[in-house]
């Protein structure tokens, strides 16, 4: 107590007067014990920092220090409490002072004597009088303000968070306790109350490995002690890009996962792969892709994709990814399972890979109102050159001449002279020209108190396409996020609802491949009078397309909740549950007048067509869980264990109707003269599963992680439900150990690696039952037919991958350079597939398990530095992953249905090809090698050339420059890849259909080195010959300037505004590439590719 | 490290607790639009809808379907035009007597038959172990299905020559099937029709023709036969046919495709009440140049200006200065309601007849049947003392008249009486192992036993 008073500094007037009375009774000793603590002070300094320990482990290390020796009662010390102490040659006393603070001890140093006494109760009086309000300011290296820094009172539940100016007020503060301010990237710091703290900086955290908590889904983990592999990008990388689908902004981001977007048109799809394809299964095979990842929002995973039934012309593969219902900017991080480790504790879901999305939650402290809002304009491109009308007319013409045809038939109306030879349309500008726009509003409210905090976020997007703007696809997103603990901490409570609307009204199909086939010199697409030209029935019109709509609209509530309790010390129970809601409403109108009016399909609305189709789909998760924590000494353990129950529900149904009054009653199907009901179809899906993780540290440096699961599913037959699953991980932080501690160019050091199987069950619900389908397209006399479902096979069972992995992650020079290096080497088996059947069998498939193996193995590269950290800021990352993929064994693949796919030894994404030797210069044949010799080119004898369409390195590399208010930034992603081309797809040259220009170098007398073929305007096997031959695979390598970012903070700050920020933003500005076709990134022809998209925007808040 | 292992057995076992009922938890409900299929065959109602499933799989999805066999064939020979604005496409290539292995439209005439083919064999085998459907019914049932998986294989037969002839469901004996030859194949289907005529009544099970009875199953034996060239056996059974008083010949031709004429043997209904049939949407066009199939000017000019079906049957489209035809034998492109599929009528008895006849040198006899038709166009009759030779080269001609666009009768009919080489005439692609359509490619590599591949592709 006495050395409390000398040590004061100011304590306030009102209480000096208080308190007036005790000092008097104490004076004397008051004086004596100044002298000593001075004394003592100037003699010894402490240096020491140890982190939850005790004080009896305190004291010894100060005893070692300074030989001084503590008095203490027995059981005066609680040994369970632990503590931070951290000192850099401080004071003794000080020292000692920060040891004991927030305990009701007291200490006197007498000679080299510390007496540690239980407090007085005078002592403790005047500790509940010695209150002060502390108020400060948090601010960075620079003097800017540090909203949401939490300040927190040493040894109390006392907290409070930075308002947005950087400054906190926190009331009745111990006037000797310590104030501990951290925030996430910043060193922590403590700093002794006072009543004006005035400006508190932060340095910035050295090194981004440190610290970084990263989801690693049923718990979280330190990103330096983690020993999974876990990708991640955070809402820094993601805000504000011009995109609908987080995985469009992650592109070029993550090493190990390749995504590829289907589609231009907005609402689509999108290819994601976790390392590589591990299940044989594909669209191609199947009718459920096997190498979908799981994707889990807020702990709740999300069902796969719904199945859309009338979206095969416009949307590829009919692929709606599920993360187009979460709006870009309402996500705080993106994390990516990979490896067993991390993985395994997901079981039969795992196999390839998990999805984390956490959306942003709110923050302490003052309200803040943020609003957000851009504009983009996108656009179709492509380098390929098309011919023009002359050079057009000059094929066709030479084509007949070829043919020796002199008289042109009656419908090849682009040369007989039914339509204007004079005429040119440039038919990409024409169908695809039109700039889609699109507008993003966003706003939230979030705030909170110090144990209660929640976010509102209200977003809307919308944007038109480049067909036309009469279609626009639409979401608005609401979403709120609450969360609460109590005082004590003991409870903790997080919920998060949202509720989204996508809105996707489109043309019906996708003319992409018309804007490339359609003669230059087709007519116009509109008479004068507006009405749509079939220039006297010549002109199958593209655009009366437009009339036939395709729409959909989903609605989902995505709730989740997760409560933690804390039972008693150490020991956690926690239930996480959540409920996700979809209710999908597809529509497909095909009015009459999508036709020419001259055939029997466009006569009139008696013609008209509409489709409906509704889905509901309703799940629920239960997942109660236990975790304990052990420390004892050098030793760590993490113990969880939980469970999981989940039920997914849905239905299915659909209506059509054929002929209507008017083409004005085609939205209300009731109005039609035939109406259909299709399939009333609901389908339950259940999973049951357990599953623990046991963690062990060893002296914070040796990390051992155990992870398993049990899993049931109802996918599977009476006998196959059940499978376990498991992983054990590594890790060796050798970076703290002694031999290394004079490498001080070595900040950081971790070898990991993991072994474990995870599996897959997304193959489709009751896939094991022999059963008859009712089939509304098989009514007979009046009777609803009745037909074989599929062929039967009840014996399946799960797939299952098995994944090794090694890495090795390293920070230099204080964490301004950080890499890693992965190496990983899966192995699935099992596989379960449609085994193709010959038509024979009467399905092309069944559903089996095939003793196939394939094996993804590839090395992961990440490095990132911060050259420049001074006014200049520069930061930059480099990611590279080289996969591979290999068939290791297939038994009795020759003569079994793959044959022709697949090949032992190879990628399982080979194809083979017709070896493409050149043309005979004397007749402009194509001469295709005849490795058979039988005079006869023929599969498979003779398309034997192997092409790997496997990726075969790809990346990004990622810059981000600031200068004051000004941030530059820019992300280029690169691939290297064998790509199909449009030789694949070509049209036969000298046909009724344009070509790019590449195809002028076609065969004659004069020309005998062409490339292709004579023109000619029959169909000719040849030419299909040709597109399977090695003309028709090249290399599809490009890099990209996915993402470029300009953006300023006006330097203003008035009553209203705290923050201004504006920003313009490029994505897919620039593409460097030698691929022959459409677009690179792109396999499909006939759908639109991806859009380069330009946006401006403007970021406040209030 | 006691407490450690203490805990984790404590809450394993308390997990383990919470998974026992797993298995319960795992119970779901079954498909609401699936029925077990053990159960199908337990009820008379449900083994009719299995077999409504087999009548409208036929009809919208085989290679008989209206809009296939009749066009397709139609093209590939000299009856129809094909007017695709683009020429690469599968259809074009059968047109131009170009098609090869990988032709989508072969692909899928195939593969679709034998869904059908394996339908029949489910429906087969349930029947067989039906226990609570009465033996009467079991019979129709078996005698129809029967008889529509004889139709299925014998187009399959008379397109692909060698095929592969499943008589179960077992995938995994079907996927490794090898070929039967023709005529063995024609043998088999002989002993199944006669096996599916003798479980039939004679007696429709419905009055508008729509199912198989007794007739039906000898009508497709007797061609059979004729395939064999057994002409007598042939004779006999559409002897039996004509005389049997079922029928009665349609003397309007504007009545030939009315559902309710008497001619008819057996015919299709479409799906529902006002549903075109395939065949009046498939040749339709109007006002403007055909976009799909238009009647050939050979065809179009092997009619007299005398015959009435030229009037009635045919009909022309013109635009400026340039005429197409088309085939007007299914009228009724909405709100049908007087018109089905036929895919038997009495005409082709009478014809099949004139043929039987002809062969065993019967020629007088003959050509009666061949002036039915004749004379009820309008043409003029045939003497009773024409030569044979003469008499087989009317009867084709009459044939081809009477049945343009129908079934891809014209196909063969020349195969039958080896004369396509005729085609060469009028199609320059055609080649003599045109007679065969190619095995399609995609199931050759999926079952390399079906190989070798026929003749010429």
């Amino acid at each position: 107590m006495y050395k409390k008073y000398t040590n004061k500094r100011g304590a306030s007037r009102r209480r000096i007067l208080k308190i007036w009375l005790m000092i008097r009774l104490t004076t004397v000793v008051l004086i004596a014990t100044l002298m000593q603590v001075s004394a003592a002070s100037l003699a010894q300094r402490v240096t020491i920092n140890q982190k939850k320990t005790t004080l009896a482990k305190v004291f010894r290390e100060i005893h070692r220090q300074t030989g001084y020796d503590f008095l203490y009662a027995k059981g005066l010390l609680d040994q369970k409490r632990l503590l931070d102490v951290k000192a850099e040659n401080e004071p003794l006393e000080q020292v000692l002072e920060k040891a004991l603070s927030g305990q009701s001890l007291s200490f006197t140093i007498e000679d080299k004597m510390i007496v540690i006494k239980e407090q007085s109760f005078i002592e403790r009086v005047v500790a509940y009088f010695d209150k002060i309000d502390v108020s400060g300011k948090v601010v960075d290296e620079r003097g800017q303000p540090i909203a949401g820094a939490t300040i927190k009172v040493k040894g109390t539940d006392l907290f409070t968070s930075s308002g947005v100016d950087g400054t906190f007020l926190i009331k009745n503060v111990n006037e000797n306790s310590f104030l501990v301010i951290s925030y996430i990237g910043f060193q922590v710091r403590e700093v002794k109350a006072a009543k004006e703290l005035g400006n508190i900086s932060l340095l910035v955290e050295v090194g981004e490995l440190s610290e970084v908590i990263v989801n690693a889904g049923y718990y979280s983990v330190k990103d330096s002690e983690r020993t999974g592999s876990i990708s991640r990008i955070t809402s820094k990388d993601i805000q504000n890009q011009p995109v609908g689908n987080v995985l469009s902004a992650a592109q070029g981001r993550m090493a190990g996962v390749s995504i590829v977007q289907t589609t231009g048109v907005p609402g689509g799809g999108y290819d994601i792969q976790i390392r590589g394809r591990n299940s044989l299964r594909n669209k191609n095979n199947s009718e459920i892709d096997g190498n979908t990842p799981l994707y889990v929002i807020d702990g709740i995973p999300f069902g796969s994709e719904l199945s859309s039934q009338y979206s095969t012309v416009i949307l590829p593969g009919r692929s709606i990814n599920p993360l187009n219902s979460i709006h870009p900017n309402d996500i705080e991080k993106l994390e990516i399972l990979k490896d067993a480790d991390a993985t395994a504790i997901y079981g039969s879901r795992g196999a390839n890979g998990v999805v984390l999305v956490t959306t942003k939650k709110g923050k302490p402290g003052k309200m803040r109102l943020a609003f957000n809002s851009s504009l983009a304009m996108s656009s179709m491109v492509s380098a390929l050159e098309m011919m023009d009308t002359q050079q057009y007319l000059a094929m066709r013409k030479a084509a007949f001449a070829n043919n020796n045809i002199t008289a042109y038939p009656a419908t090849a109306y682009d040369i007989n002279g039914k339509w204007d030879q004079g005429r040119f349309t440039d038919w990409r500008e024409a169908l695809l020209g039109n700039n889609a726009i699109s507008s993003n509003n966003q706003l939230s409210v979030s705030g909170g108190s110090e144990t209660t905090s929640f976010l509102i976020s209200a977003g809307h997007q919308q944007q038109t396409t480049v067909f036309s703007k009469d279609f626009n696809y639409k979401t608005s997103n609401l979403s709120s996020q609450l969360s609460h603990r109590s005082v004590d901490g003991k409870f903790q409570l997080n919920t998060s609802n949202s509720f989204s609307i996508q809105g996707n009204n489109m043309l019906r199909s996708d003319y992409t491949k018309q804007a490339f086939n359609l003669s230059p010199n087709a007519p116009s697409l509109y008479k004068a009078d507006g009405s749509l030209n079939w220039e006297e029935n010549t002109f199958t019109n593209p655009v009366a397309s437009f009339n036939a709509t395709y729409s959909n609209e989903q609605k989902q509530f995505l709730n989740s909740l997760n409560m933690q309790y804390t039972l008693f010390k150490d020991f956690q129970v926690k239930l996480s549950g959540g409920l996700n809601y979809q209710r999908f409403e597809e529509l497909s109108l095909q009015p009459n007048t999508m036709y020419n009016p001259a055939f029997v399909s466009g006569q009139s609305s008696a013609n008209s067509r509409a489709f409906k189709n509704n889905q509901d789909r309703f799940s629920f998760i239960l997942e109660p869980q236990l975790n304990w924590t052990y420390k004892s000494g050098d030793h760590q353990l993490d113990v969880l264990g939980g469970a999981t129950f989940q039920r997914e529900v849905s239905e299915l149904s659909s209506v059509m109707g054929y002929g209507f009054e008017s083409n004005l009653f085609l939205g209300n199907i009731a109005a039609a003269k035939t109406k259909v009901i299709d399939d009333q179809i609901s389908s339950e899906y259940r999973y049951g599963a357990i599953f623990g993780r046991l963690n062990y540290q060893f002296n914070n440096r040796y990390i051992v992680n155990l992870t398993g699961r049990r899993d049931g599913s109802s996918r599977f037959g009476p006998n196959k439900k059940f499978a376990n699953f498991a992983a054990i991980g590594a890790g060796w932080l050798f970076g703290k150990e002694d031999f290394l501690s004079g490498a001080d160019w070595l900040s950081f050091g971790k070898l990991r690696g993991s072994f474990g199987t995870a599996g897959s069950d997304n193959i489709g619900d009751y896939q094991y039952l022999d059963t008859y389908t009712v089939s509304t397209s098989s009514v007979y006399n009046n009777i609803n037919g009745i037909i074989p479902s599929r062929l039967y096979n009840p014996d399946y069972s799960w797939e299952k991958t098995t994944k090794l992995e090694f890495a090795l992650e390293v920070g230099l020079f204080k964490n301004l350079i950080d890499f890693s290096l992965a190496r990983y080497i899966n192995g699935s088996t099992n596989q379960l597939i449609g085994y193709q059947l010959p038509s024979v069998a009467g399905f092309a498939s069944v559903l089996s398990n095939l003793d196939a193996k394939v094996r993804n193995t590839g090395w992961e590269f990440e490095l990132s530095a911060r050259p420049l950290s001074g006014k200049f800021k520069w930061e930059t990352g480099f990611n590279l992953t080289l996969p591979k993929n290999k068939l290791i064994s297939f038994p009795a693949l020759e003569g079994s249905s793959y044959a022709n796919q697949f090949m032992v030894g190879y990628p399982t994404s080979i194809i083979k090809l017709y070896n493409l030797e050149g043309l005979n210069p004397a007749t402009g044949a194509y001469v295709f090698t005849d490795y058979n010799g039988d005079g006869k080119i023929s599969s498979p004898q003779d398309n034997r050339v192997v092409e790997d369409l496997t990726v075969k390195y790809f990346g990004g590399w990622n810059n981000s420059f600031s200068l004051g208010n000004l941030n530059l930034s820019f992300l280029f992603q690169f691939v290297s890849q064998r790509n199909r081309n449009y030789n694949n797809g070509l049209t036969v040259p000298g046909s009724m259909n344009n070509q790019p220009r590449e195809v002028l170098n076609a065969w004659s007398a004069q020309n005998p080195s062409a490339a292709y073929m004579p023109y000619t305007t029959l169909s000719s096997p040849p030419h299909l010959l040709f597109q399977s031959s090695t003309a028709a695979v090249s290399d599809g390598s490009y890099i990209r300037l996915k993402n470029i970012q300009l953006a300023y903070k006006l330097p203003i700050k008035t009553a209203v505004f705290k923050h201004i920020s504006l920003y313009m933003q490029g994505q897919n500005v620039l593409t460097f590439t030698n691929y022959f076709g459409v677009d690179p990134e792109f396999t499909v022809l006939g759908f639109l590719p991806p859009l380069k998209t330009y946006s401006f925007g403007l970021e406040f808040t209030l | 490290m006691k407490i450690l292992s203490k805990a984790v057995i404590g809450i394993m076992a308390l997990l383990s607790l919470v998974c026992m009922s797993c298995e319960k938890l795992l119970k779901v409900q079954p498909p609401a639009n699936q029925i077990n299929r053990g159960l199908v065959f337990e009820d008379q109602q449900t083994a009719n809808a299995a077999l409504a499933g087999l009548y409208a799989g036929i009809r919208e999805n085989s290679i008989i379907a209206g809009d296939k066999l009749g066009p397709i064939l139609g093209a590939y020979t000299d009856e129809l035009d094909q007017h695709a604005s683009t020429t690469a496409n599968a259809i074009f290539d059968i047109y131009q007597n170009q098609q090869i292995e990988s032709n989508s439209v072969v692909y899928t005439a195939w593969q679709s038959t034998y869904q059908q083919v394996y339908a029949a064999n489910a429906i087969l085998q349930g029947v067989e172990s039906a226990t609570k459907i009465v033996s009467g019914e079991k019979n129709r049932l078996r005698g129809e299905t029967l008889f529509l998986r004889s139709l299925l294989l014998f187009y399959l037969q008379q397109h692909f020559g060698d095929i592969p002839y499943p008589r179960t469901t077992d995938y995994l004996d079907n996927g490794k099937l090898v070929k039967t030859p023709a005529a063995q194949v024609l043998r088999s289907l002989e002993a199944d029709l006669r096996e599916s005529a003798s479980l039939l009544n004679d007696a429709n099970s419905n009055t508008e023709r729509i199912f198989a009875n007794k007739k039906t199953a000898e009508m497709l034996l007797a061609k059979v036969l004729m395939e064999q060239r057994r002409w007598a056996d042939a004779e006999v059974l559409l002897q039996n046919i004509i005389q049997s008083g079922q029928y009665s010949w349609e003397a309007d031709l504007n009545k030939v495709f009315v559902k309710t004429g008497k001619h008819v043997i057996w015919q299709l209904k479409p799906s529902l009440d006002g549903v075109p049939t395939q065949e009046a949407n498939i040749y339709y066009f109007g006002n403007a140049a055909p976009t799909g199939y238009a009647i050939s000017a050979n065809l179009y000019n092997a009619f007299a200006n005398s015959d009435q079906r030229k009037q009635k049957w045919i009909t022309s489209v013109t635009v400026g200065a340039n005429t197409w035809y088309r085939a007007y034998k299914y009228k009724l492109t909405l709100n049908n309601s007087t018109e089905y599929s036929i895919i038997f009528r009495l005409e082709e008895a009478y014809l099949l007849l004139a043929e039987a006849l002809a062969n065993q040198d019967k020629v007088a006899q003959g050509v009666p049947y061949v002036n039915a038709s004749r004379q009820r166009a309008g043409l003029i009759a045939l003497p009773l003392t024409i030569s044979r030779p003469e008499l087989s080269d009317e009867i084709l001609e009459e044939n081809r008249r009477e049945f343009f666009a129908e079934m891809g009768k014209r196909f063969f009919d020349l195969k039958r009486a080896g004369q396509l080489e005729r085609l060469k005439q009028t199609k320059p692609n055609w080649k003599t192992f045109h007679q065969l359509w190619p095995l399609p490619q995609k199931d050759l590599l999926l079952n390399p036993a079906l190989n070798p591949q026929n003749l010429g592709y």
